[in-house]
């Protein structure tokens, strides 16, 4: 089978973040600082992938700004004429940060905050870093800087969807990325006090729906949808290893940032291999690419080519296979599974701190 | 037409939102649209269209340029429907 190429390549710098928030995407054995990779390490890998012809890169951590490396890995980028995004939370953001950032040719950055109330945001932050972050966006939006805000939307927060578009269109935000929860890493581990109730989720819909007309031209929003909300799955990552690499802290390779879920793979490292010989030759990366390795139902599925049989870390996580349907999927024999969680949440009203799951 | 938009004219001039760019890709011989989180691969008739896009151009000077090279009797409302959609997309935006 011929392989294309990646377009995207995900840098995971470092674990290291000042925040512990309760849907982190980064596994739960988080990788020490000793472990990280070095930076001409990560100089190299770019050169690897500028030759896969990979166009995009997004910095994302932990927090990629606790890397003292990042200069020098977005000069790089530049270099190979790759755009890069820096994913961040926004703390220890200040002027001069943003001015070496944007010499060293960054092309835009996302900050996120967790609420538009600073209660909400430390519950899920695990601490008060409201003021930082509003900061922050304050500084980005009046620099040169393309900014992208995200905000993470479950159950603590859905309700506020109209306060947090108001509240970005006042902060001279241009783009706000709606991103409900995805349930991998910490996110999975605190599912019960995350996930919402369908009733949240289609009355958030309706207030999105009317402010994105109404900002039409003045600010672009768009709405990333959740886990366990429709009946047929999403064909996740346009595929396994179709267009997307993620490269982790020790330099261990992913198709996807939450595949280092599914424990039945032996996933390659950049230490050991070339990035050439980790995207086309792999086993990992080979597992799940085309439709021979499906089962029923979806082996002989009239929606396979479309969905590509849903995303393979959920469908470990729940079915505790990988190369089962996506229990998401109604014709899924594991779909009772997702349908308990679901009704799980229309009762989960009541929160006990003790029962979070913050990452350290 | 939604609110914000409702001034477009003839006269508007259209530039690449920010943090957009076009590129070239010569390995998979066709223009890709860069932007945060997010890559488009662009068809023919839509990266005709965007290299226009620069900022200078008001909508009529688009509009004629691409009438030299296409004789067809849709294209004002194809070039219509695609910079509605490119806009609602956030791909472009109006000068200001």
């Amino acid at each position: 089978m011929t392989v294309s190429n990646p377009y995207t390549l995900t840098m995971e710098l470092t674990h290291r973040c000042p925040l512990r928030c309760l849907y982190c995407s980064n596994p739960l054995e988080l990788v020490r600082a000793d472990n990280e990779l070095l930076v001409e390490e990560w100089l190299s890998i770019i050169d690897q992938a500028a030759k896969l012809s990979v166009v995009q890169a997004n910095l994302t951590g932990g927090e990629p700004l606790a890397y003292a490396g990042l200069p020098r890995i977005i000069e790089r980028l530049k270099k190979h004429d790759i755009y890069s995004n820096l994913i961040t939370s926004g703390i220890g953001l200040t002027e001069m940060v943003v001015s070496e950032l944007i010499s060293c040719g960054l092309e835009s950055i996302q900050i996120s905050i967790q609420s538009a109330s600073s209660q909400t945001a430390q519950l899920i932050a695990g601490r008060d870093a409201q003021q930082q972050k509003l900061a922050a966006l304050k500084l980005v939006a009046n620099s040169k800087l393309p900014l992208a805000l995200n905000v993470v939307l479950h159950r603590h927060n859905l309700h506020e969807v109209a306060e947090i578009i108001d509240l970005a269109h006042s902060l001279g935000v241009k783009r706000l990325e709606l991103a409900n929860t995805q349930y991998y890493g910490f996110a999975a581990a605190n599912m019960d006090h995350l996930l919402p109730t369908q009733q949240q989720m289609s009355d958030a819909l309706v207030v999105y729906e009317t402010k994105k007309n109404q900002l039409q031209g003045k600010m672009h929003l768009s709405w990333i949808i959740g886990d366990y909300i429709e009946s047929s799955p999403k064909p996740c990552m346009g595929g396994w290893a179709s267009q997307h690499m993620v490269i982790s802290v020790n330099g261990t390779a992913y198709p996807c940032l939450a595949a280092s879920a599914i424990k039945t793979l032996s996933f390659p490292s950049t230490k050991e291999n070339t990035l050439e010989w980790i995207w086309k030759e792999s086993p990992a990366f080979n597992a799940f690419r085309g439709f021979d390795w499906m089962v029923e139902p979806c082996r002989t599925c009239e929606f396979r080519e479309k969905d590509l049989g849903g995303c393979r870390c959920q469908a470990f996580l729940l079915a505790g296979d990988a190369a089962q349907a996506d229990p998401v999927c109604k014709l899924s024999p594991h779909h009772d599974l997702v349908k308990e969680k679901i009704a799980a949440a229309e009762s989960n009203a009541v929160i006990s701190k003790e029962q979070l799951i913050y990452r350290m | 037409m939604a609110d914000g938009l409702e001034n477009i004219v003839k006269e508007s001039v259209l530039q690449m939102a920010h943090g957009v760019r076009l590129k070239d890709d010569e390995e998979r011989q066709c223009k890709l649209l860069l932007m945060p989180e997010c890559i488009v691969k662009l068809n023919h008739s839509a990266s005709e269209v965007l290299e226009l896009v620069d900022g200078n151009r008001t909508i009529e000077m688009i509009y004629s340029e691409l009438a030299v090279r296409y004789e067809d009797d849709t294209l004002h409302r194809d070039l219509a429907e695609f910079l509605m959609d490119a806009l609602s997309r956030g791909w472009i935006e109006l000068k200001q």
